[in-house]
């Protein structure tokens, strides 16, 4: 490899320079800023703003945890290399505070135009506990006293007992007090007391008409403070949250039983380094130096809040009964009219490779395959990679009664898929006891490729039956993904599939590979060369062209090629919902590369890759995104796409994304790496997603009897979070 | 004939593999799956001497494992076999007992011969590397501790050689030459040069070497995809030349990243690559092919064609025939004596179908014996049994096991030298198979005598058997008092063995 890229090297321009990218972080704020977009867009139902709006606050939760961590961890390590974008991780950090801060007070902003749309719209929010009516405030304080005061922990502080570990994501309440014999200029003491995380955030008070009138529990606990430090009086109160890094420092090198490893992290998560710090904007400034102090944090990493802190509670909003004409007209996935009900699965796949497009057609297909497998007395083995699975997940229920019903059951569970960690334990536990073989994973990679292979004894022989997908085996994020998939019984996948399973199972690697391309190890270079074809076709004066769709571009080796390519003519257009460190536009480099975003209803995830190979288009679909991580620390797969009547349809599908002037956003041609609405002028007003809701529904096979899904529907709760 | 699932486990030198295959007469063979970790028990074998209990650990870790995938596909039975790596231990038979107390698989070690020929059935059952069969080929096959080079034509194997020149000699003719590739390629050159020009002009007579067929562990897959030559079809001297200028002069870490191949498959590229470089330059071959059938996928076709359920595509028997009159000829057998004798052998032999009881291998050894039988002779006329033995012994005849390789030895001994009780026979037969040595060489002896002046006197003889005598009727009118007397010593040895009285008639030409 060294051979061929220092070849390269002598004769390209240089792609690299650091002016030609965005900062990754940087970029996936424009993505945050994207979603507040739909928060911010009048012509969406209310509670769809609401929810838009709590996404954001979660989502970027889960980057301080993540990314800044990182971040910090680097600067604290001395590390000061410039990232893609020329910027070394202390300039990072300082300009992701600066966009945080910007971007906290549009958010507090949006928070304040949705109140009182929220009150016309029959939810009332009492902000502060000073508004509530006097019949209002007797309710609460019997709340209060009744259903909070139980499991409140007030804590002080003194000279015997240190500042108190404060909880990774908690809100809390700082508190000034000082002692009630003590004279005016006594000596002030703090306290904290954490909001409990056990009683519902939000407070409902009754109303006479029936309307909901709702209070934060912080705004309850603070109007009743005195009841807690009696001897006291409160000088100062304010709510404040702390978050802290929770990158796992795992030594898999070390860790002998890599499960035992993470649950002992896990615990510690709790206990990271505080990251950020986020204050009620009014807060006393004696409480602020006393936090920071005790906290560590400097003044970049500290977020004035005007409202209330952690804007996450507005999903419990958006998820109140009723009010169905504030959301979005409620979908259900459409069932898939390849598969006959009446054959089996096997059978069905049989008849030719099916398609799946999820969310806008049902993934029970998906459970069934794995469910009529547990059951089929012809079926021998079943393979699977699971990375998140749903609670209470169908899948792992018919895993395990495959292994009890006698089959071979190999089921690789991505201990450390974050944040479902523990989730994660739980499963390969129970998957272990019903005599599954469950592998953790592999050292050093996390596996996320999204493949389930079946074994089955059949008359002519084995048959091997693989689903492939661009998503996870999850029944429930299925329902708000977008996610492509499909099953086939071709014969190079099936051996290809089977080679996939050696090889997590630590065998060597299979002499060749038919149809997949598998990361770490093949598929940069497959991608790498693909581009380059296009770029070889352009040169020879023929039309190059590459689509591809992804949630997030920020490998600089991709984009480099890409950029050669685009400088080569080729014609680009790119898909990337988040993270895109690809600038369009800029003069030589990118002039024919265009990006564009979608934010909708359901969260774009499916990763599609059509090359134009000179008139014999080749399209791939995969389960990885064009980051460094996904080609170079993941088991990913990418696979191709060759039954004539699905590449016709998934074309169809790009067609509608890139025709989209509703939800899209593209990226500005003037070399900034900023984005913009679609100029709709002279086009048709669409939305991609709300298009393919309405395709599924027309394509939907009309029956005479209604038959019932077999699958059980388990309730849950709602996940967020990416990927 | 409904489609069974089989198995083949093997221990080579650098790795463990489990390939599962699904067998039948309409589908012929078909692998599922195909299973391997490298496990370089060779470096133990061809560095230290023996397998150590670190690498004996890995093997029977590995071999444990193989159990789950004959559960995931309901194989009907495993086929363990081990090859030099193992064979060549000094602790060969203690590893062997360990891997059966410990996994259950009870490993078969093949000796050199059966390796090759097992090797040999793999590539020979694809039909484009068969067809090049035709013309002269070199089918170079190179393993852990030796090389093996074998000539075809006319879709015959002619002869075989083995030349202690294995990947891992090669690595350490690298050291001692500190990496100086250049000597270590003159150095293989010489090794091999001579024993090709000689196959050339012994057998080939004059005719060129058309194509080489190049084998040798999981390294050729690796060479065939850095060559990109599609499986099955050949590709060219020069692509392998390319080949070998891209990676000469490299270590095994650069290796890896150019071919992006796993490092230790990459340890031993390079001695694989110079000795399949240096024997199509010798050769002056300019087709290449590299078949992608393995060791297992031999293993699996010469156990279905055992078992009947697959038809040979090939006459092995022909090839080990062909083979041995190669043999007789280097050894200046007199050729028409060994024919007539040959032909002799095996009428007694049929006639006698019901005394002795053997079958078509027995009848095929005894072919074989006949065809040998005086080959000692080019070393002593006073001890040409010995002489015989020895050189048989020293014999490569593939097809032949190590076992059988024995017994043809001891038959053609024993033509000639005084027949031992078993109790002090020396050698590592069985108690049986000893007894089929006896067998055939009785016949063996009386073949030979009926042919004493090398005249070809019985050439049209009649043989008939009837209460338990056996009575051989010639036309010939020549003199046959020489044979007679000859037989007259010879035949106590079969009315010892098979209580058959020898009656010689010479019936009058009735012009």
């Amino acid at each position: 490899m060294a051979e061929k890229s220092l070849e390269k090297n002598a004769a390209k321009p240089d792609y690299g320079n650091p002016a030609y990218y965005t900062n990754r972080e940087l970029s996936w704020i424009m993505f945050n800023e994207r979603i507040l977009d739909e928060a911010k867009d009048k012509t969406l139902p209310l509670f769809e703003r609401v929810n838009f709006l709590s996404i954001t606050a979660s989502n970027q939760d889960e980057f301080f945890m993540v990314r800044v961590a990182s971040l910090k961890d680097q600067q604290e390590a001395g590390y000061s290399r410039p990232d893609i974008a020329g910027m070394t991780p202390a300039e990072q950090l300082t300009a992701i505070s600066g966009e945080l801060h910007r971007f906290a007070e549009q958010q507090y902003r949006t928070y304040r135009s949705l109140i009182p749309k929220l009150a016309e719209a029959g939810v009332e929010i009492v902000t502060s506990h000073e508004m509530l009516e006097p019949e209002d405030a007797a309710f609460v304080d019997r709340f209060f006293q009744e259903s909070i005061y139980p499991v409140l922990t007030p804590m002080a502080v003194d000279s015997s007992r240190p500042f108190p570990l404060i909880r990774n994501k908690t809100l809390n309440i700082a508190l000034l007090l000082r002692g009630k014999k003590e004279d005016g200029d006594g000596e002030l003491e703090f306290a904290t007391v954490q909001v409990p995380d056990v009683v519902p955030r939000l407070v409902r008070i009754p109303t006479e008409d029936g309307h909901i009138r709702l209070i934060l529990l912080e705004e309850v606990i603070e109007r009743n403070l005195d009841r807690l430090f009696l001897n006291y009086n409160v000088i100062a109160a304010h709510p404040y949250r702390i978050e802290r890094n929770a990158d796992l420092p795992i030594d898999e090198e070390e860790a002998a039983d890599l499960l035992k490893e993470i649950e002992r992290q896990l615990k510690r998560r709790q206990w990271g380094q505080v990251i950020k710090l986020e204050v009620d904007q009014h807060m006393d400034p004696r409480l602020l130096d006393y936090l920071k102090a005790q906290t560590g944090v400097s003044d970049e990493d500290i977020y004035p809040i005007s409202g209330p802190i952690d804007l996450t509670f507005l999903g419990k909003i958006y998820g109140m009964e009723g009010f169905a004409d504030l959301r979005d007209k409620p979908f259900s996935p459409k069932k898939v009219p390849e598969i006959d009900p009446d054959l089996s699965i096997f059978d069905n796949i049989r008849k030719g490779d099916i398609f799946l497009h999820h969310p806008y057609e049902t993934f029970d297909p998906v459970v069934e395959f794995v469910r009529q497998a547990s059951e089929d007395p012809q079926v021998l083995a079943i393979k699977q990679t699971l990375y998140r699975v749903s609670g209470n997940s169908p899948i792992v229920a018919a895993l395990e009664r495959a292994a009890e019903n006698g089959k071979q059951v190999t089921v690789l569970v991505e201990l450390k898929a974050r944040f479902d960690e523990e989730h994660n334990i739980v499963w390969a536990k129970r998957l272990e006891k019903a005599g599954c073989h469950v592998l953790y994973g592999l050292r050093g990679l996390k596996t996320h490729s999204k493949i389930t292979l079946v074994v089955r004894d059949e008359e002519d022989g084995i048959r091997r039956y693989v689903h492939l997908a661009t998503g996870n085996y999850n029944d429930s994020t299925a329902k708000h993904y977008t996610d492509c998939g499909i099953m086939t019984c071709s014969r190079p996948f099936g051996e290809d599939a089977t080679a996939v399973f050696n090889m997590l199972s630590g065998y060597s690697e299979p002499e060749v590979w038919n149809k997949l391309a598998i990361a770490p190890l093949w598929l940069r270079s497959r991608l790498l060369a693909l581009i380059d074809r296009e770029a070889e076709i352009a040169r020879s004066g023929e039309k190059g062209s590459i689509i591809a769709k992804m949630n997030s571009l920020c490998d600089r080796e991709v984009i480099e090629h890409l950029y050669a390519a685009s400088a080569a003519g080729v014609k680009i257009q790119l898909i990337v919902r988040g993270i895109c460190c690809l600038k369009t536009g800029i003069p030589g480099v990118s002039e024919h590369i265009h990006v564009r975003s979608l934010v909708g209803r359901f969260l774009e995830h499916s990763r599609i890759f059509i090359f134009g190979n000179d008139g014999s288009e080749e399209i791939y679909m995969a389960s990885a995104d064009w980051m460094p991580r996904n080609l170079d620390k993941r088991v990913e797969i990418m696979f191709p796409i060759e039954d004539e009547h699905i590449r016709k349809h998934i074309h169809e599908l790009i067609d509608i994304q890139l025709a989209d002037t509703l939800k899209a956003r593209v990226m500005k041609m003037d070399g900034s790496g900023t984005y913009e609405r679609v100029d709709r002028r002279g086009k048709v007003l669409m939305s991609a997603q709300q298009h393919f809701i309405e395709m599924a529904t027309a394509q939907e096979p009309k029956e005479d009897t209604v038959q019932e899904s077999r699958v059980f529907i388990p309730m849950e709760k709602p996940e967020d979070g990416d990927v | 004939m409904a489609i069974v699932r089989f198995a083949v486990a093997e221990i080579a030198a650098q790795e463990i593999s489990m390939k599962v295959y699904e067998v039948s007469p309409r589908i012929g063979i078909r692998v599922l799956d195909s299973i391997r970790r490298p496990v370089p028990v060779g470096q133990d074998t061809y560095i230290d001497g023996k397998v150590s209990a670190d690498i004996l650990d890995r093997i029977c870790d590995t071999l444990n494992l193989f159990h789950r995938v004959e559960k995931e596909y309901k194989v009907v039975k495993t086929l363990p076999i081990a090859t030099s790596a193992i064979r060549e231990a000094g602790n060969c038979s203690m590893v062997l007992d360990q891997i059966q107390v410990r996994t259950g698989y009870r490993v078969q070690a093949l000796s050199n011969s059966e390796q090759r020929f097992i090797r040999l059935k793999g590539v020979a059952a694809e039909p484009d590397v068969y067809q090049a069969f035709n013309k002269g080929t070199l089918l170079v096959d190179v393993g852990a501790g030796s090389l093996q080079v074998s000539i075809f034509q006319k879709m015959n194997l002619i002869t075989t050689q083995n030349i202690a020149l294995g990947a891992y000699r090669i690595s350490e003719m690298f050291s001692e030459q500190n990496g100086d590739i250049a000597s270590v390629e003159e150095m293989i050159r010489e090794l091999v040069e001579n024993d090709v020009h000689t196959f050339e002009k012994m057998f080939l007579k004059g005719k060129e070497i058309k194509n080489i067929v190049i084998v040798g562990d999981a390294i050729t897959s690796f060479i065939r995809q850095a060559v990109e030559a599609q499986s099955g079809e050949a590709t060219t001297a020069e692509a392998m030349r390319r080949l070998y200028d891209r990676i000469n002069g490299r270590t095994p870490a650069e290796i890896s990243n150019i071919l992006e191949i796993p490092v230790e498959y990459a340890n031993v590229f390079m001695p694989f690559m110079l000795v399949y470089q240096t024997l199509l330059e010798v050769s002056k071959a300019d087709t290449v092919y590299i078949p992608r059938a393995d060791f297992s996928d031999g293993e699996m076709r010469d156990f279905a064609e055992r078992k009947g359920i697959l038809k040979p595509n090939h006459d092995y028997n022909e090839d080990i025939l062909t083979a041995s009159r190669s043999i007789s000829g280097r050894y200046m057998g007199n050729e028409d004596h060994a024919a007539t004798v040959e032909k002799m052998a095996v009428q007694l032999f049929d006639t006698m179908k019901n005394v002795h009881g053997l079958g078509r291998r027995e009848r095929l050894l005894l072919q074989i014996s006949a065809i040998l039988h005086d080959c000692g002779k080019y070393i002593s006329m006073s001890s040409p049994g010995d002489c015989a033995y020895r050189i048989i012994m020293a014999t490569e005849i593939l097809g032949l096991s190590h076992a059988e390789r024995e017994m043809v030895a001891n038959i053609v001994r024993f033509n000639t030298q005084e027949m031992p009780n078993f109790e002090d026979f020396q050698g590592s037969l069985s108690e049986e198979q000893f007894i089929i040595v006896c067998k055939l060489a009785a016949i063996l002896r009386v073949a030979n005598a009926l042919d004493r002046s090398h005249k070809g006197k019985f050439s049209d003889a009649k043989l008939s058997l009837k209460n338990s005598t056996l009575t051989i009727t010639t036309k010939s009118s020549e003199n046959i008092l020489l044979e007679k007397s000859t037989l007259e010593n010879r035949s106590k040895f079969l009315e010892d063995i098979y209580g058959v009285r020898l009656v010689i008639r010479q019936s009058r030409n009735r012009r």
